[in-house]
């Protein structure tokens, strides 16, 4: 079991949960959004089953829950399975991250705006948010339709406590992906936080949700 | 215009990446390999 939170404020509200419920799995926090962009998807909770040849043997992607039966009858199916001598694949996707090799393919690739996002999420992962906006800048001067960019720089000024730039760049993500529903929970997270704690108003985010979806419909 | 987000497929390799944990620990997914992994992924929000 792995544990991927979500959570551009930092580590600290992910701690609090792990430590409440005791798990004895690692909890990450993928502050940038790095998972969301390798995995496609747009809201959570999320499970994705890989077996020990680190093939994906199954996923569900928004309503991921263990209190389904139906989910957990899945996965026992899938664990009681013996997978034999399957030869492992190369995997694909986003290469560890280190900063100083992030730099190197970000020099190499200045018109690039992968390698600029690479950096950028890099930065963003190891705290250091002021170096992270100017990568996530400079990759979306280079592809104005990144919402993943958009969404990183958003994240990386919030952190740098400019929260008017920080929500003008979420709502720039937004816009390039109206279906994300993770980007549009960050911002209403920062502009309406007396309906996320002390207790989460679900009946409120439907509401909300009708009433944006309406306007954007008009827009 | 809405970008079109690529999503692995059951039956492909898992997308390799690496990400902190709530203590600041670096993790990579090649640590996994070789077991079987339920990837759980939420927010606190």
């Amino acid at each position: 079991m792995l544990s991927v939170a979500l959570d551009v404020g930092g580590a600290e509200k992910p701690r609090g949960f792990a430590e409440e419920f005791g798990v004895t799995f690692p909890t990450l926090v993928d502050a940038s959004g790095l998972l969301f962009r390798l995995y496609g998807f747009t809201a959570v909770p999320n499970g994705v089953y890989v077996d020990e040849a680190g093939i994906i043997r199954f996923q569900l992607f928004t309503g991921f829950s263990i209190d389904r039966e139906d989910i957990v009858a899945q996965l026992e199916m899938l664990l009681a399975t013996p997978t034999g001598t399957v030869p492992a694949a190369p995997t694909v996707g986003q290469q560890p991250f280190e900063i100083e090799v992030m730099l190197e393919q970000a020099a190499a690739h200045r018109d690039n705006p992968h390698a600029q996002l690479g950096l950028a999420e890099a930065y963003l992962q190891e705290g250091e948010s002021a170096h992270a906006a100017d990568a996530f800048t400079r990759a979306l001067d280079l592809d104005g339709e990144s919402a993943s960019a958009a969404f990183g720089l958003g994240t990386s000024l919030y952190q740098l406590g400019q929260t008017t730039e920080a929500l003008a760049s979420w709502r720039r993500a937004l816009r390039l992906e109206p279906d994300n529903f993770i980007i549009r929970k960050q911002i209403w997270r920062v502009e309406h936080p007396e309906k996320f704690y002390p207790t989460i108003d679900y009946d409120w985010q439907q509401v909300k949700l009708a009433e944006e979806k309406a306007a954007e419909g008009r827009a | 215009m809405s970008v079109t987000l690529e999503r692995p497929e059951v039956g492909t390799a898992a997308p390799d990446f690496s990400l902190p944990d709530v203590y600041g620990k670096r993790w990579s997914w090649r640590e996994f390999q070789g077991k079987r992994v339920l990837l759980f992924m939420w927010a606190s929000w």
